[in-house]
């Protein structure tokens, strides 16, 4: 009998790849262990649903479960579900984790609010809505100054993108973030993604973590500094 | 950036599944049809979902590749004693080819759900209603209250223990699960 947490554990790709790998060979040939992976799968699309998982365990579905159209549509299954079954009053959920009460804001390019920067258009997130710039590369190393971010009400999770210079790319990144030598973060490995031309290495972070000051972040493979970030949050 | 990176992935090489190479893939299953039917679809459904959980986008598509290679193998002669086995080392391969291209479409397919997803589906709920209409009375019930009740309570009302009520109400749901999705290729 597998612990409930080795599934979650797998289905969510947190173990180690090489227990990963074990993992995989014994449920390939284990059809009640198939079988379980496949009930823990369900529960975690249900708790997802029900906007009962914590911010890690929402966005590591959200990364590795709901890839494909086949597995948003066992997601779309667990939403109805508890639509038609639920007898308790529900609150109205526009995204599992998106409301207004609890916003998850998306930051996208280190979309900082760009208050030194007065012919950019005003950005302001809406309650409960999508916040989402892109920032060329040319304005990602600059001073914390210019790169000032003010976290809206009730954020809870943020993603920064950091973008890379072309032709930098690494398979895999380490992140740290510090606040005054304090690490405040960290984060490993982290993979890059392509979208559209650019190349960005998405870190998410608790709102919690970001207190208001100035953080340095930095990027590391193979041990080596790979990139290096400023910026601030405002109070 | 360098070129190939924007390039999509190389076309996998197609080799049309014949009949024949369908028969004797069944055969290197089991010899007996209905048997063999059993286990072809079995390990496609492990299949389907060994991809769907390494994040393949065509989870489907990818497990059929992974059975055609497996039919071209056996039709070339090639002797397979542990199918599960060969089929899930061959599953890897296709992974990798999947690999790099796979981030960058999920990213992008994600930003696009975060903005424009907010309701049920509402296809997807009527479809629930009549796969849960054709349930008996006594399991919708049951899938009602586990999804509204406190669950030790409702297992200490059923006389079971809280992991019996769970497998009893995964093995409903994937039925129901298994109804919609029917009812939804037919449509």
């Amino acid at each position: 009998m597998v612990n409930r947490d080795e599934l979650i554990r797998y289905l969510l790709h947190q173990m180690p790849e090489d227990d990963r790998a074990a993992f995989l060979d014994r449920w390939s040939d284990d059809p009640e262990l198939h079988e379980q992976l496949r009930m823990a799968e369900s529960e975690l699309f249900d708790a997802y649903a029900g906007g009962d998982l914590g911010p890690e365990e929402r966005r590591r579905v959200e990364e590795y479960l709901l890839v494909s159209e086949s597995q948003r549509q066992k997601l779309a299954f667990a939403e109805a579900l508890r639509t038609s079954l639920s007898r308790r009053p529900r609150r109205r959920i526009v995204w599992p984790w998106l409301s207004a009460a609890a916003a998850v804001i998306v930051l996208a390019g280190m979309s900082f609010w760009f208050e030194s920067r007065p012919s950019r258009p005003e950005l302001r997130p809406s309650p409960g809505g999508l916040y989402a710039i892109s920032v060329p590369t040319d304005e990602l190393r600059g001073t914390p100054e210019r790169h000032r971010l003010r976290l809206p009400n009730g954020t809870e999770l943020v993603r920064l993108d950091f973008q890379f210079e072309p032709g930098e790319q690494a398979a895999a990144y380490s992140a740290a973030i510090t606040q005054a030598g304090q690490t405040v973060w960290t984060e490993g490995p982290v993979r890059g993604i392509l979208r559209g031309p650019a190349y960005l290495v998405p870190v998410w972070i608790p709102a919690t973590a970001l207190k208001a000051g100035t953080y340095e972040v930095r990027l590391t493979a193979d041990g080596k500094l790979a990139a290096y970030y400023q910026f601030s949050i405002e109070p | 950036m360098t070129d190939w990176q924007n390039e999509p992935p190389p076309p996998r090489r197609r080799w049309t599944l014949s009949g024949e190479a369908f028969d004797r893939l069944l055969e290197a299953f089991d010899s007996d049809r209905e048997a063999a039917s059993h286990q072809y679809e079995e390990l496609r459904r492990k299949l389907i979902d060994l991809f769907s959980w390494e994040r393949s986008e065509a989870a489907e598509d990818s497990a059929d590749e992974v059975l055609n290679r497996i039919a071209r193998r056996v039709m070339e002669g090639a002797q397979v004693s542990n199918l599960t086995r060969y089929a899930f080392g061959i599953a890897r391969l296709v992974l990798q080819e999947e690999a790099r291209s796979r981030r960058a479409r999920a990213e992008a397919a994600y930003e696009l759900r975060l903005a424009t997803r907010n309701e049920p589906d509402s296809a997807m709920l009527e479809l629930l209603r009549q796969c849960l209409d054709a349930l008996p009375k006594k399991s919708r019930q049951l899938l009602e209250r586990y999804y509204s009740e406190d669950r030790s309570r409702l297992a200490a009302a059923e006389g079971i223990t809280v992991n019996a009520l769970r497998n009893r109400v995964m093995r409903l749901r994937q039925q129901l699960y298994d109804c919609v999705a029917h009812k939804r290729d037919i449509s």
